[in-house]
């Protein structure tokens, strides 16, 4: 899906200036908060959408500026989309993406991982969603044993059921968080 | 090296997004990793509304989703051990999973389920994470090789056997053109087994004979049925607590146009009853018919169990050029 770019002249009453973890301005049109339900909220409740109120520039400092960067990016590219709607949160084979989105998302893994955590915090649902959809994506086709593997994930069972053998028991600090795994494209079958 | 992506690190609604767009066949693996991914996925709230096992020389695990969505996962047979019986059930090592019809999708794949021990600790774990309290067992040619009994206790969980497990599985018997039909020991050890349904798809069976051995809560014969007056029969000694005490419901078809047009009188030959019109809402444990779907009700009336006063109504309705007869026993 594309949407046509009517040029707008940016000016200064219709612009929040927002602030990177690493110090770096950026200036903000309105129009592309309203894709981030936090900067809506944000700017709804100190009234920032009004032309006689003070803007003070916003903290994000959970976002470095090259996540923010990528970030305005996108919603540049979705300007003019419609609103998101979580239509289907289901699995499907046919779902494609368009291209414009592949080669956005076209990013080492610890950088897509960055994107998905700014995504979730500006709670920007499209590119939230895309994200997670591609990501899922990346599991399909593996099978059990590939799936524990790449996610670092360890068995429960105390006992191999087969061999007797004792198993390293899955942690909680294993499940919290502290695995790493690595996505790469999908083995060939078995 | 490709840098690593920390998935588990992500906020729990994040993960939940990324789980809930993972294939039904990636699901089932993800949530075979451990106890915890397992959760992720029961968190998902996927509702699975039967599992169909077909007991053949291989065994098939149908899964029917909401959506109309189904997968299978069939289990190779392994190779037997000498000298035991009965026979077990092969293990959950090996299956290849089948997903819509029509898709060419089919695919072998081998696998050791660490916490697996067997096709029933298999069968529970995907009934916890799809929530999912109904097994259905249809029997095939090739089950001859396990005893009922081992199907039964290998398949489902059982209640009164685990008192900590709070899930009731719900025990469904579905039998088509099987190897047991004329099998006396079948009937005798079979239909007497504690089961909640039966869902009768043979032709061949003598239906009215079956009846009497069997104590089944359901009891849908779904394969049109001559019409007789060994009927009248069941319902008399049902009447006189004689047999079938624990029947809730009995449904039975009969083609209109071969039926007599006294055949309600012969039914209820004999038999005290009163005609009722008031419809009452009954919810059969298992939805093997469209019980709400009628062209019209042609009949109803109550009768009474003497033993315990018990009501029951005998309904007869008119579907798709078919009279269906059914017996509702009230609670």
């Amino acid at each position: 899906m594309s949407c046509e770019e009517p040029t707008t002249s940016p000016t200064p009453e219709n612009n929040i200036t927002v602030v990177s973890s690493d110090g770096k301005e950026f200036l903000l049109d309105l129009k592309l908060t309203e894709q981030s339900e936090t900067l809506a909220r944000l700017i709804s409740n100190f009234e920032y959408d009004r032309t006689d109120v003070k803007k003070d520039p916003v903290p994000l400092g959970n976002i470095t500026s090259a996540q923010m960067q990528k970030i305005i990016e996108w919603l540049q590219h979705h300007r003019y989309y419609p609103k998101w709607e979580q239509n289907d949160i289901h699995y499907s084979t046919s779902f494609t993406f368009e291209t414009w989105v592949e080669e956005y998302l076209n990013i080492p893994n610890n950088e897509m991982f960055e994107l998905l955590n700014a995504a979730n915090y500006l709670n920007i649902p499209r590119l939230f969603s895309t994200i997670c959809r591609i990501m899922a994506s990346r599991i399909t086709g593996k099978s059990a044993e590939q799936i524990r593997t790449v996610l670092n994930i360890k068995t429960d069972v105390k006992n191999d059921v087969y061999t007797g053998i004792p198993i390293q028991e899955d942690s909680s600090s294993s499940e919290d968080g502290m695995s790493e795994i690595s996505l790469s494209p999908s083995p060939p079958p078995i | 090296m490709e840098p690593l992506f920390l998935l588990l690190k992500l906020p729990d609604v994040v993960l939940r997004l990324v789980a809930a767009y993972f294939g039904t066949k990636e699901k089932i693996y993800f949530s075979l990793c451990s106890k915890n991914s397992a959760k992720r996925i029961q968190r998902l709230n996927i509702r699975v509304g039967e599992f169909l096992c077909a007991i053949g020389s291989e065994i098939s695990v149908s899964l029917k989703f909401d959506d109309l969505h189904a997968i299978s996962m069939i289990f190779p047979p392994v190779d037997q051990p000498v000298n035991q019986y009965p026979i077990p059930l092969p293990l959950p090592v090996a299956f290849r999973f089948t997903t819509a019809v029509g898709q060419s999708g089919e695919t072998k794949e081998t696998h050791s389920f660490q916490n697996m021990p067997s096709l029933k600790e298999f069968l529970g774990h995907l009934s916890t994470i799809f929530h999912c309290k109904n097994v259905a067992i249809l029997p095939l040619h090739g089950s001859e090789q396990y005893t009922y009994a081992g199907l039964f206790k290998g398949i489902v969980r059982n209640m009164w056997c685990d008192t900590t497990c709070h899930d009731y599985i719900l025990r469904i018997l579905s039998l088509d053109n099987n190897p047991f039909e004329c099998n006396w020991q079948f009937r005798k050890s079979v239909l007497k087994y504690k089961l909640d349904a039966l869902q009768l798809w043979a032709k061949t069976l003598d239906a009215y004979e079956i009846l009497f051995d069997m104590d089944i809560k359901q009891i849908d014969i779904l394969a049109v049925q001559q019409f007789s007056p060994k009927l009248n029969f069941f319902i008399r000694k049902w009447i006189e607590g004689e047999t079938n005490v624990n029947l809730e419901s009995l449904v039975m078809q009969f083609q209109e146009r071969e039926l007599s047009a006294n055949y309600q009188e012969t039914i209820l030959s004999g038999i005290e009853h009163q005609v009722v019109s008031e419809k009452e809402e009954f919810e059969p444990i298992c939805k093997s018919i469209p019980w709400e779907l009628l062209d019209s009700v042609v009949a109803m009336y109550d009768i009474r169990r003497k033993t315990d006063e018990r009501r029951a109504t005998i309904k007869f309705d008119r579907f798709s050029r078919a009279i269906r007869f059914k017996l509702i026993v009230w609670k």
